[in-house]
């Protein structure tokens, strides 16, 4: 291992470079099991879906290899009554509420099937522009403090949702009105192809938080248990009135940006293998294995049922039928005006 | 049943893609999420899996064809399985999503196809496959014209256009439809110059001379001149795929040796193919050095968007006259190519003189 790239300083659990593993509190070996499920289910839906673009049975498809333990360590660190908001680096964090992987494979096939109802899930719709859902979080954790109720929520970006207006609204009024929300920042490094030293002039992202006056920790993304601690550590706050907290995730992108976008223009190849090495399921079925809770078999059985699902889901979303085109004449108007009918049939003579 | 792959959008918006490489012939076997096809897009280039385990049945792009979005590319079925009819590669997304295009028969497919005896006596003896032609009889059934009409390509081996070829096609093309450039020549004294380093000296002395001309250095941008802050100059090399030209970085701050380092580093790669993309664009100025095979002179083509390129040709001992007596000198033709939308003759002109005096000095103060 390359010690030098793995940054010194990150609050882990797993240890690394000869440091002990640490247990967290209140973990027994099922929840363990669990984590580890929740890891492999999005590895699969990400591995596949990669394919599945490739073969032209789903959309643009934003890639999460590598982040699969931000995103698995913050679900568990939840409660089910807890509100989690996603941006389409999390397009699948809801396969760990129970959402099917056909919905969110028909999300990016821009079927209608791919639209869930927020609460039932407790998981919000997917946030495509960058850091707009920061305020929608910020306002939703807020109202459940005024409602009086416990639960808290959580809102995840990237790097570069920390340059933009929405995250500061967001991260100001959440922290004025004391909103129990967790601000957890995927810090990949990249922004597309541009680098967190162009995207910011701060030492780290977390010294961003102190402006807003809250706290923050700065956590090893890859490391599945120190994400859960610390979002943990946010939720406690939250829930015991004292506001939100800022949780920066250290990692990397090893993979493209999305299914368009070639890294190999601006990725350094050298650094991605030493990131690699240390790839969030690989680190973490390691640390099962020192505890005698994971052999090859079942981390097989746990990766075929994985694949398994995945592969019932695209059946499932290719076998629904497509929409008409009349959908998107739908929900603009209650009474439609009479030239929007005359487009409609001119649709309708067009695929006839 | 046969399963028709057509190209998904690989980007966010692309309308077309080039068929980079086939990774299975036609008659292949393939297994699900099996290597399929490699495709280029104006993005990236992309392995594409088979949706499908099965047999190959028609490949419908071929490599270096650059096929629109939802477009048919390949056809799976089974073993056994034929194509019926013609299957188009276009067609029309909205109307054929969900609609087969394509039936497939055991056995015999040229049994199914609609066809006298005397046509596909015809097609036999003209070598034309009747199965996945179109009809444009009644019924679609296939006629004289029809066969005729298939045969109509030249006839020789074909080989495609696609990969470094396919770029030389659209940047040479391009050149010559929209730089007016004019050559200057003028012939240039070698005697002592090493000719092993004899690019690096060349570009060197373009730099100098590139600080007193900088309207070389230069593009067009719509109705402006941008003057480039910049110096990156590209070196012509030939390779066995076809000519590229790698970029020496930073020209402005390197000395002789630094470039000839670069140059040799480049010139290596670029034959190995190992370079990156980012090592092969955006030079600002070219040089191009023919070697032996330059010829008394040729005339180079402007790299565009570059507004200049010099060009260093056959360097031979010439009987030349000095001090009024013919004496024996290494002589080699130095040119200019260059745009004249940007550069005017004159200026030109003064820049080859400057390069030339430069590249005569570096020999003279050796010897």
């Amino acid at each position: 291992m390359a010690a030098a790239t793995v940054e010194q300083g990150l609050t882990r659990v797993i240890g690394i470079d000869g440091a002990e593993d640490r247990r967290p509190d209140g973990l027994d070996d099922l929840a363990l099991l669990g984590i580890h499920r929740s890891l492999v289910a999005l590895r699969a839906y990400d591995e596949r879906s990669v394919v599945y673009h490739r073969q032209g049975r789903i959309g643009t498809y934003a890639i999460f290899h590598g982040h699969e333990a931000i995103q698995a360590g913050a679900v568990h660190a939840l409660e089910r009554r807890d509100w989690i908001f996603p941006s389409y680096r999390e397009s699948a964090i809801g396969l760990l509420r129970g959402l099917p992987a056909a919905t969110i494979l028909q999300w990016w096939r821009g079927h209608p099937a791919g639209w869930w109802s927020p609460d039932e899930v407790n998981v919000a719709s997917i946030c495509v522009p960058v850091a707009t859902h920061v305020p929608h979080a910020a306002g939703l954790a807020w109202g459940l403090r005024l409602k009086g109720t416990d639960a808290v929520a959580v809102a995840l970006f990237g790097d570069g949702a920390t340059s933009e207006g929405a995250f500061h609204e967001g991260a100001n009024i959440a922290a004025v009105t004391k909103a129990p929300l967790v601000l957890l920042c995927n810090n990949n490094q990249w922004a597309i192809s541009t680098p967190l030293s162009t995207q910011t002039a701060a030492a780290t992202l977390a010294d961003k938080a102190l402006g807003y006056g809250m706290p923050a920790l700065r956590v090893d993304g890859h490391d599945v248990l120190a994400v859960l601690e610390a979002v943990r550590d946010g939720v406690s706050r939250a829930r015991a009135g004292l506001g939100p907290t800022f949780v920066e995730a250290v990692t990397y992108r090893t993979a493209p940006h999305g299914t368009a976008d070639d890294p190999s223009l601006y990725l350094d190849p050298k650094r991605v293998a030493t990131e690699e090495e240390r790839d969030c399921v690989s680190l973490y079925e390691g640390y099962l294995r020192r505890l005698g809770l994971l052999d090859d078999e079942t981390a097989a059985a746990v990766r075929e049922e994985a694949l398994a699902t995945m592969r019932e889901a695209i059946e499932a979303a290719e076998s629904e039928p497509l929409p008409g085109p009349e959908l998107v004449f739908e929900h603009a108007y209650a009474d439609p005006p009479a030239t929007l009918a005359r487009d409609l049939d001119e649709l309708r003579s067009a695929y006839a | 049943m046969a399963y028709e792959l057509k190209l998904p959008d690989l980007g966010e918006g692309l309308t077309e893609a080039e068929i980079a490489r086939w990774l299975v012939a036609e008659g292949d076997h393939v297994e699900e999420d099996g290597p399929l096809v490699e495709v280029q897009t104006d993005k990236a280039t992309v392995e594409i899996p088979s949706p499908r385990a099965g047999t190959v049945l028609k490949i419908l792009v071929a490599e270096g064809d650059v096929a629109p979005v939802g477009a048919v590319l390949v056809v799976i079925g089974e073993v056994g399985e034929h194509l019926l009819r013609a299957v188009e590669p276009g067609g029309h997304p909205l109307r054929d999503a969900g609609e087969p295009i394509v039936a497939v028969v055991p056995d015999d497919p040229t049994a199914a196809v609609r066809a006298t005896p005397a046509v596909r006596q015809l097609a036999k003896e003209l070598g034309v496959d009747l199965v996945g032609l179109r009809g444009s009889g009644p019924a679609g059934r296939i006629v004289e014209a029809d066969v005729r009409a298939a045969t109509g390509r030249s006839a020789g081996k074909r080989v495609p256009v696609r990969g470094i070829r396919r770029a030389i096609v659209e940047q040479v093309a391009r050149t010559h439809r929209e730089v007016p450039a004019v050559t200057f020549v003028e012939e240039c004294d070698f005697t002592g110059v090493d000719l092993s380093r004899l690019v690096a000296h060349a570009i060197h002395a373009s730099v100098e001379a590139l600080r007193t001309f900088p309207e070389l250095n230069a593009r067009l941008e719509a109705d402006e001149i941008v003057l480039l802050d910049r110096i990156d100059v590209g070196v012509a090399v030939q390779t066995e795929a076809g000519l590229v030209v790698p970029v020496v970085r930073g020209c402005e701050r390197l000395s002789v040796d630094e470039i000839a380092e670069e140059v040799r580093r480049l010139a290596d790669g670029a034959r190995a193919g190992t370079l990156s993309a980012p090592e092969l664009r955006d030079s600002t100025f070219t040089v191009t050095s023919a070697g032996k095979l330059g010829g008394l002179f040729v005339t180079p083509l402007v790299n565009h968007p570059e507004v200049a390129i010099l060009g260093l040709h056959r360097i031979a001992a010439r009987p030349v006259v000095r001090d009024g007596a013919v004496v024996v000198r290494q002589v080699g033709n130095v040119s200019v190519s260059f745009d004249h939308r940007v550069v005017d003759g004159a200026r030109a002109a003064a820049f080859c003189l400057e390069v030339i005096e430069r590249l005569r000095s570096v020999g003279a103060s050796s010897t």
